[in-house]
């Protein structure tokens, strides 16, 4: 292990050296280019300064490494990338070159770079792209990882580097392969912001020579469009693939390093699986917005190469009767860019929105027109224009206008309306089997507006009453179980109502000048009521108790005298047969009224 | 005891009033109804429009109405105002087996969404709110009231149902508010509710000609009016986007009786 380390820094030490590449000597205005800087013989070397002469841009893209083993010996650089991007014509000199390492100075010549005018056309679309260097096939190890360098890259390849805003391009990535084999490659994933896209075609399958090497090559391919103006980057493009790799078994290595069934495919060599990511270079691109100069009135932002054809349904119409105008734009380009046609205005013909529909590589648009009378004129003119990329110039294409013949009708025409509808029935309810539900035949209830039932102050009045009536069916309810759970309330209930019933008897009596009937009915109604209402022993009251209990129920002591009297009235009138005056008894039906209003006040609180 | 008797004649003269003059107006109208379905069926339907929009611009409105109504400007080339037609008509008679064909036969057609409760949950509990009607949901909510208080006032506050009855009660109290709420939501939704009109709505950023557009409606999409203020609306989509647009773009589902 020793050995090795010392023979690969033994190696590396013998090849260093720098050199300068430029991907191409003759360049038109505003195309970028390539510079390369590749130091052999240590991966670590920082990038050098480079003056920037008057008329060119120059930008650093950033650095790629590479480290590679063949036969024991190891290789290894680094690759510094400038993009220059010339802004005058004229030749210009760029360099010499130097950078230092282990503290050498290690120089590179100058290279010399040619800028001539515009048009800026790249003479091979290829070169758009970054191209293997003129090495070996392996030095496109930029775009990958440094062990795969030779067998495997990715590239990514544009047809031209300067393009038109809503020009579609077509973006190709293509995967190199040499001598391995691969499985589980996913489709590339290609960030484009600033461009809009359509879906990645199917991979193709080809093989292809580079620099005397042949690869098997999968090529992706994917349609852009740029959608804004401006110099901008596109990709870089990734992939993602399992690499297998056959090993020699240990265990059956022979003597002379090389084992018998090593060339078996069944038996010789272990599959060793690798997950791989590879990743292109970005490729710079400039997009020009549309010129104005020569543009058209009916230009409405189509770009690429575009045919038109114009047809019609029918040579000849009544009025009211439909005629479809078919107008197919087909060719390359953006189909997105591509939109309805201008078409004149119609004299005597009445439209409906056109109909689009996308056929291959082109739109159709399917106008109707319907004559509103037999002197309608000739169908118009229709108009469409779009930039051609390749020409640089608006090209408008113009079809018509087309003659008709309206035929008259032998009657009276039906009014315009009624073919209009006609003509929208037909198109809404063409296809069989579907139709309206027929109309309905019962009206059903009439309503003044919304039936809203919250809006009304009956849904709020039901309610209420609802809840009221409850209430008051709960206070029934449980005024009846009282009744019949607690005796006591119930014989005060009682007596209460007995009681009044009585003193209204006695007011009776009274009106008929029954005296003694009257007294003997208040004197029962007050004992009753008392003896109930203050817990007595039933009986004769005695005075001294029922005093007693009225101030502790809260009477005043003229309530409480007033009625003792009353009570000494009524005994004495009662069992001595005396006469009572009227007075007297009103005076005793009073204070009886008041004592139990009292009391009934008394205990309800 | 005359008094009453001649306050009570009075009464029942104006009820009887009141009943033949109703009873009268809806004879008006069932004879509209009847003349506009039969020139419906001879294919006049620019006629049948006539007749079906004079008994709504009355003031008179029902289902059926609605729905014939609906049948006549699909005939007559108006898809869009036939949805809104068919909308007005799931008022009065949600689960209406024609209507619902006749609406999803135009929303496929016409290729817009059906319904305009928008994005989940709403879309959920919109499914719920259109098929009963306000009337259905008034007295459902009545009911569950009825409960709610029979349930608090009548079951014993003590004993072994009192787990029962609060449980109960809290059930329904869960049910009336979601009930509530879904009325109001339904109410609020069917004051909201527009239609697009014939051609596609530009809906911009900002309620301004020289405003952005943000995106466009199809002739016939629902879509929920928020705001009306100087001839635009801001109106947000199914989709749940929210811009404004020129208010003749759209038809307001709301019923409107004409001249008031």
């Amino acid at each position: 292990m020793a050995l090795t380390v010392f023979g690969i820094i033994g190696a590396v030490a013998a090849d260093t050296g720098l050199s300068v590449e430029l991907e191409r000597e003759n360049v038109s205005l505003g195309n970028p280019v390539y510079l390369y800087l590749e130091f052999t013989g240590s991966h670590t070397v920082t990038r050098p300064d480079i003056a920037e002469p008057d008329g060119i841009n120059i930008r650093y893209v950033g650095p790629s490494t590479r480290v590679s083993v063949v036969n024991g010996r190891v290789s290894q650089s680094i690759t510094h990338t400038f993009m220059l991007h010339p802004r005058k014509e004229g030749e210009y000199t760029i360099g010499p070159f130097t950078v230092r390492h282990n503290s050498r100075s290690y120089t590179a010549e100058s290279v010399v770079l040619n800028v001539t005018a515009r048009p800026a056309r790249p003479a091979d679309p290829r070169t758009a792209t970054r191209q293997p260097p003129a090495v070996a096939p392996g030095d496109s190890d930029r775009q990958m990882q440094p062990y795969l360098s030779e067998d495997i890259f990715l590239q990514l390849e544009l047809p031209k580097r300067v393009l038109y805003v809503n020009e579609a391009i077509t973006a190709t990535i293509k995967l190199y392969v040499r001598d391995m084999q691969l499985e589980d490659i996913e489709y590339p994933v290609l960030p484009h912001e600033g461009f809009s896209s359509g879906p990645m075609r199917e991979p193709d399958r080809m093989r292809e020579y580079v620099r005397g090497q042949r690869y098997q090559v999968l090529v992706f391919k994917r349609e852009l469009s740029a959608m804004r103006e401006g110099k901008t980057t596109l990709g870089p493009a990734r992939i993602r693939c399992t690499m297998l790799r056959s090993q020699p078994s240990s265990a059956r290595r022979s003597f002379f390093g090389r084992g018998i069934f090593d060339d078996d495919p069944f038996f010789g060599r272990a599959q060793q699986r690798y997950p791989i990511e590879l990743e292109s270079l970005e490729v710079p691109l400039e997009v020009l917005t549309l010129p104005v100069q020569g543009r058209p009135e009916s230009f409405q932002g189509a770009v690429g190469q575009f045919e038109m054809e114009v047809g019609w349904s029918e040579d000849s119409v009544s009025p009211g009767d439909p005629l479809t105008m078919r107008i197919e734009i087909k060719g390359r380009g953006n189909l997105d860019s591509v939109t309805m046609p201008v078409i004149g205005d119609p004299d005597g013909f009445r439209t409906y929105d056109p109909r689009i529909e996308e056929s291959g590589r082109g739109k159709v648009y399917e106008q109707i027109f319907i004559p509103r009378h037999a002197d309608a004129g000739p169908l118009p003119e229709v108009r469409f224009s779009y930039f051609d990329p390749e020409r640089e110039e608006y090209v408008e294409l113009v079809e018509g206008p087309f003659s008709i013949t309206i035929e008259r009708l032998p009657e009276r025409a039906p009014s315009e309306e009624t073919f209009a509808m006609r003509e929208r029935e037909r198109r809404f309810f063409q296809e069989p089997g579907e139709d309206l539900v027929h109309i309905k035949k019962d009206s059903g209830n009439f309503y003044k507006g919304l039936p809203v039932p919250w809006k009304g102050g009956f849904f709020w009045a039901g309610n209420v009453l609802a809840v009221l009536f409850l209430l008051v069916f709960r206070i029934y309810r449980d005024r009846r179980r009282k009744l019949n759970s607690d005796s006591i309330f119930a014989r005060t209930m009682k007596a209460r109502k007995k009681a009044s019933q009585k003193l209204t008897e006695a007011e009776r009596f009274l009106k008929d000048r029954q005296t003694h009937q009257a007294l003997n009915m208040v004197y029962e109604a007050l004992t009753e009521y008392l003896t109930v209402r203050l817990g007595l022993p039933p009986g004769v009251i005695n005075k001294e108790e029922l005093c007693e209990h009225l101030e502790a129920s809260g009477c005043s002591n003229e309530i409480t005298g007033d009625l003792m009297r009353v009570l000494s009235f009524t005994e004495t009138v009662r069992y001595a047969s005396s006469l009572a005056e009227k007075e007297q008894i009103e005076d005793a039906l009073t204070v009886a009224r008041r004592t139990i209003a009292l009391l009934e006040k008394r205990r309800r609180r | 005891m005359c008094r009453n008797k001649a306050v009570l004649a009075i009464f029942s003269t104006v009820l009887v009033f009141i009943v033949s003059g109703a009873s009268a107006e809806s004879a008006k109208h069932e004879a509209l109804f009847d003349d506009a379905n039969s020139a419906y069926e001879a294919g006049e339907y620019h006629r049948a429009l006539e007749l079906y929009e004079r008994i709504t611009e009355e003031g008179a409105w029902s289902g059926a109405v609605l729905y014939n109504l609906g049948n006549a400007y699909a005939r007559s080339g108006s898809p869009d105002k036939a949805l809104l037609s068919y909308r007005r008509a799931s008022f009065f008679m949600p689960r209406d087996a024609d209507l619902r064909a006749n609406r999803s036969f135009l929303a496929k057609k016409m290729d817009v969404t059906e319904g305009e409760w928008g994005l989940y949950p709403m879309r959920s509990i919109g499914i719920m709110a259109e098929n009963v009607t306000f009337q259905e949901l008034g007295w459902i909510l009545s009911a569950v009231f009825m409960m709610l208080a029979a349930m608090i006032l009548l079951m014993p506050v003590s004993g072994r149902r009192r787990f029962l009855r609060k449980t109960f009660s809290f059930i329904l109290l869960i049910v009336l508010l979601a009930g509530g709420y879904l009325a109001h939501l339904k109410y609020k939704l069917h004051g909201q509710a527009v239609f697009v009109k014939e051609h596609n709505a530009q809906v911009r950023y900002a309620p301004l000609e020289a405003s952005t557009i943000f995106f466009t409606l199809p002739p016939g999409e629902p879509a929920a009016a928020l705001r009306v203020e100087n001839g635009w609306v801001r109106l947000r989509d199914v989709e749940g986007r929210t811009g404004w647009t020129e208010k003749d773009n759209v038809m307001f589902s709301k019923l409107e009786v004409k001249g008031r």
